[in-house]
């Protein structure tokens, strides 16, 4: 039986979108979160659980882009051009955001540019990356764009702040809940409060969009609200209802693994969501999965690359989490 | 103002700021792997503080490769949306295989480099050190493969719509080019770290500061330039002999040269004049172009103006940007045997005015490879993929308006961020400079805070690690 390779690949990048959002998701949430940890030993203990790992995290983003480019080029080089803006905002922030953390080590009186420039970079991009989503969400019209005619400031509309926003507040619970695992004391507490305000925004948020997404346009309206389909549908809203009830308690009564765990689950349920928005094509609504796909042989060429290294990158991801784990309570240098 | 223009001076200046720090980092991760294995091996602690200090300036370089690095990615969808869609299928799966075979290993493995001291084996970090230096050199392979296809295309085929689709994946990595532009491109990021330890190490010579650790990473780089100089030479000459075969107009551009002739000269200065369509102020040596891009004096070299105005790459940048590489790895050359020279005399660590000639030799490894891609790159224009894509058809439409706003944006934080905040840390790095007896360290847990970390317990103590590591983070 020949698998469709067109299919697997956009599992794999599903899958790397899924561990870039989670694992990045943290970082960026911390520097999100930093105003509100004035002080300078506070930020120290949060950026050193994740300076050793960022960088690997960053690399899913990577991935996915790079994917993207190999086995669907057509979508890549229909959707780029036109969230060129809201791209090009994220790779600037993630500059600021990347840098600070050498930066910081090295500074004496200037630390605390670095912690703006912690601050605002990561803010700026989990921004730009909930713009990118809303605009993606919202779909590019009936025929997909061409980058020899760009569409201009289709990514500016009010859907794509509000996922702009959402997304910012699902970085930060994700940071809370990385926070609770990895720190203790003062620290940990504050993250276990500022985790259930979280959890509150970012359920506000996703009734807001689940709201708002049936009456983006037809084909949305379709596939969320004709009653056929309602009946099963309606078994994701209520997994996700329950996963955030689980979060917020586990907050309160403050369990160390079960906040991450279940934040996840809530990221994929919406994850799922955005699927059933789109499937099967994927610039939306106009080019499928397929249309978009390159040559056979090009996706058998990247899967096999695929299928030898994956796990053995996972392994070294998963190593390189064991060498670090555990509680910090100092600082890291190097 | 199109935003083509504007997309290909935004592309070009990124990824003239990028490859800075790549090519630093794979020189000195290279020279890290030689000195964490001589440091494991005599157990010296001299080595390990080397190790130490370097450590600090490849984390500094690493972390804005990487920051720049992924603006180049995205860069290739939002600006030069035709060209993924065209070649997407085929540059896009080198680049998904240099991420899933070297980004990932350099960043599993990074952490662990940079701050697992204590918390694993020596061996064992040892191993991570290794593994960040191969993957650093094997994404340093593929995006080399990547941009070799784009100079020598092979192995494609046109599908019915008008993109590229491959034809025999081995063909395209290897392409005719890829071997001997890797190869120049790899001895480059070492001849670069090479001049840039020398310099640095020449300068606490000179101030007479950390002395015994300077004076063993000079003498090492001494060696290093007098082997690795003469063989960029041949290499060198060897890329323009392969070039000049499946890209003569380029070389064309390179050498100066617009009348397709017999025993073309090697002109040594020359302004090439786009109007007039020949050189002004010309100073040549006779047929010797011939002869070294295909070992016969009267050998036929084809001229500028065999193809048509719109087929050029611009003469006058391709042409000094070529002599300005060449120059450079000649000055290069004649530093490292001057300092065998002395070496031999035992004067090379002494004499002044050799301290201060590597000291302004330091930069020009760097200068070498921005010149040397530009001519290669500007060469190949106006094509993006040779002779097969034009640059002008394959950029995103996009609002003028919101190009020149990326442009301006990328160049006040590119000035900022790697111009000025990452040349003030480097300079406050070497400023500081390694540590030369491990107990100060201690005391001075801020400035060497990379070294406190480790002085708790020494390493190669296996059992005292042993017991650390079960319980890593609480001390
Ligand atoms: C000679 C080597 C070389 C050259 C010519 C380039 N790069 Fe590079 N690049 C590297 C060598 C490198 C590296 C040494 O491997 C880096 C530096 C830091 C790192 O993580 O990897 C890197 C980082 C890096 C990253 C970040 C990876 C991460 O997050 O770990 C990306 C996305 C790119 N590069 C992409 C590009 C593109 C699109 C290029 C050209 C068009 C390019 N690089 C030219
Ligand atoms: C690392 C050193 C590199 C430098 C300094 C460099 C420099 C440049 C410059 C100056 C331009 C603008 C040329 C012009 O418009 O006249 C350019 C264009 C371009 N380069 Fe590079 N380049 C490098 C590597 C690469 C690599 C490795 C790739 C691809 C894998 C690449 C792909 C391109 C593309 C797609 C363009 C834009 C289209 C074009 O103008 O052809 N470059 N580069
Ligand atoms: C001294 C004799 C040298 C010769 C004859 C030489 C020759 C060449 C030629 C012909 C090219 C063009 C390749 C192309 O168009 O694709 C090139 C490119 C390049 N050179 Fe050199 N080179 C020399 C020294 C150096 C040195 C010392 C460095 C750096 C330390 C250097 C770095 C580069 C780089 C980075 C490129 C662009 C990448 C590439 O095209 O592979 N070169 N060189």
């Amino acid at each position: 039986m020949a698998i469709d390779l067109a299919l697997a690949w956009i599992g794999i990048i599903g899958f790397a979108v899924i561990m870039y959002v989670i694992l990045d998701g943290f970082d960026l949430g911390i520097g999100i979160l930093f105003p509100f940890f004035p002080t300078k030993h506070h930020r120290s203990l949060m950026l050193s659980t994740v300076i050793p790992v960022w960088d690997g995290n960053q690399t899913w983003l990577v991935f996915g882009g790079a994917c993207m480019y190999g086995a669907f080029p057509k979508a890549f080089a229909s959707t780029m051009p036109v969230i060129y803006f809201p791209m090009i905002m994220m790779l600037i922030a993630l500059v600021f955001r990347g840098v600070a953390f050498e930066f910081r080590m090295k500074a004496t009186r200037s630390m605390y540019l670095w912690d703006i420039s912690f601050c605002l970079g990561s803010s700026l991009a989990a921004f730009s990356q909930g713009v990118i989503l809303g605009t993606y969400v919202q779909g590019f019209g009936p025929v997909a764009p061409s980058y020899a005619s760009v569409p201009h400031y289709q990514w500016l509309t009010a859907f794509s702040f509000m996922t702009g926003l959402g997304t910012m507040c699902g970085y930060v619970l994700l940071a809370c809940c990385w926070l609770v695992i990895k720190t203790t004391g003062p620290l940990q507490k504050k993250a276990f409060l500022y985790g259930k305000y979280a959890c509150i925004a970012v359920a506000a948020f996703m009734l807001a969009f689940s709201i708002w997404t049936p009456f983006l346009g037809e084909v949305h309206f379709d596939r969320w609200l004709r009653l056929e389909k309602i009946i099963y549908l309606a078994v994701l809203p209520l997994v996700t209802g329950i996963l955030f009830c689980v979060n917020y308690a586990s907050l309160h009564y403050r369990k160390e693994f079960l906040p991450m765990l279940s934040a996840i689950g809530i990221f994929l349920c919406g994850a799922v969501g955005i699927v059933i928005s789109i499937y099967p094509y994927i610039v939306p609504h106009s080019m499928t999965i397929h249309q978009a796909a390159s040559p056979q042989h090009a996706l058998q060429f990247m899967f096999v690359g695929a299928c030898i290294s994956m796990p053995v990158l996972l392994f070294f991801t998963a190593n390189s989490y064991y060498v670090f784990r555990g509680k910090v309570t100092k600082p890291v240098h190097y | 103002m199109d935003s083509t223009l504007l997309s290909r001076i935004q592309f070009g200046f990124t990824m003239t700021a990028h490859i800075i720090y790549p090519s630093i980092s794979i020189g000195v991760v290279t020279f890290l792997v030689i000195f964490e294995g001589l440091y494991l091996y005599t157990r010296d602690k001299i080595y390990l503080s080397i190790c130490k200090f370097w450590t600090k300036i490849f984390a500094l370089t690493f972390g804005m490769g990487v920051v720049s690095g992924i603006v180049m990615e995205f860069q290739f969808g939002t600006n030069w949306g035709g060209f993924s869609e065209k070649v997407g299928s085929i540059l896009g799966a080198l680049f998904t295989y240099e991420v899933l075979t070297a980004f990932f290993i350099e960043s599993g493995f990074l952490g662990i480099m940079l701050f697992g001291w204590r918390r694993v084996h020596p061996y064992l970090h040892y191993l991570s050190t290794c593994m960040v230096a191969f993957g650093t050199t094997l994404s340093a392979f593929w995006v080399l493969s990547a941009n070799s296809w784009m100079q020598t295309p092979h192995a494609y085929r046109w599908d019915g719509a008008g993109n590229l689709v491959a034809d025999g994946w081995w063909d395209i990595i290897f392409n005719p080019s890829t071997i001997a532009r890797f190869t120049h491109m790899l001895l480059s990021c070492y001849i670069t770290a090479t001049f840039l330890i020398l310099g640095i190490s020449c300068y606490y010579l000179f101030f007479n500061k950390h002395t015994k650790t300077a004076k063993i990473c000079a003498n090492f780089c001494i060696i290093a330039g007098c082997v690795l100089m003469p063989t960029q030479l041949m290499m060198g000459h060897h890329v323009g002999v392969v070039i000049h075969e499946y890209q003569p107009i380029k070389i064309a551009a390179m050498e100066g040269i617009w009348e397709t002739q017999r025993g073309a000269p090697t002109i040594l200065f020359a302004i090439p004049n786009q109007k007039t369509e020949s050189n002004d102020y010309v100073l040549e040596i006779p047929k010797l172009a011939s002869y070294l891009n295909t070992g016969d004096w009267n050998a036929k070299m084809v001229g500028m103006k065999s193809v048509p105005k719109e087929d050029r790459p611009n003469a006058f940048i391709v042409f000094w940007t070529f002599r300005l590489m060449v120059g450079a790895g000649l000055g290069m050359l004649f530093v490292a045997y001057l300092g065998l020279v002395l070496k031999l005399m035992n004067r090379h660590l002494t004499s002044k005015i050799y301290q201060v000639l590597c000291m302004l030799a330091s930069p020009l490894g760097l200068l070498a490879i921005e010149t040397g891609w530009m001519s290669a790159e500007i060469g190949r224009q106006p094509w993006a993929v040779y002779g097969l894509l034009r640059t002008s058809d394959v950029a995103s439409q996009v609002s003028v308006s919101q190009v020149m706003t990326s442009l301006i944006c990328l160049i006040i934080v590119y000035g900022l961020i790697f111009g000025y905040f990452f040349t003030k840390y480097l300079l406050k790095v070497i400023h500081k400079g390694p540590d030369r007896d491990m107990d100060i360290v201690e005391h001075d847990a801020l400035a060497f805070n990379y070294m406190s970390t480790f002085k708790e317990d020494d390493p190669l103590d296996t059992n005292k690690g042993k017991s650390n590591k079960r319980k890593p983070n609480v001390d």
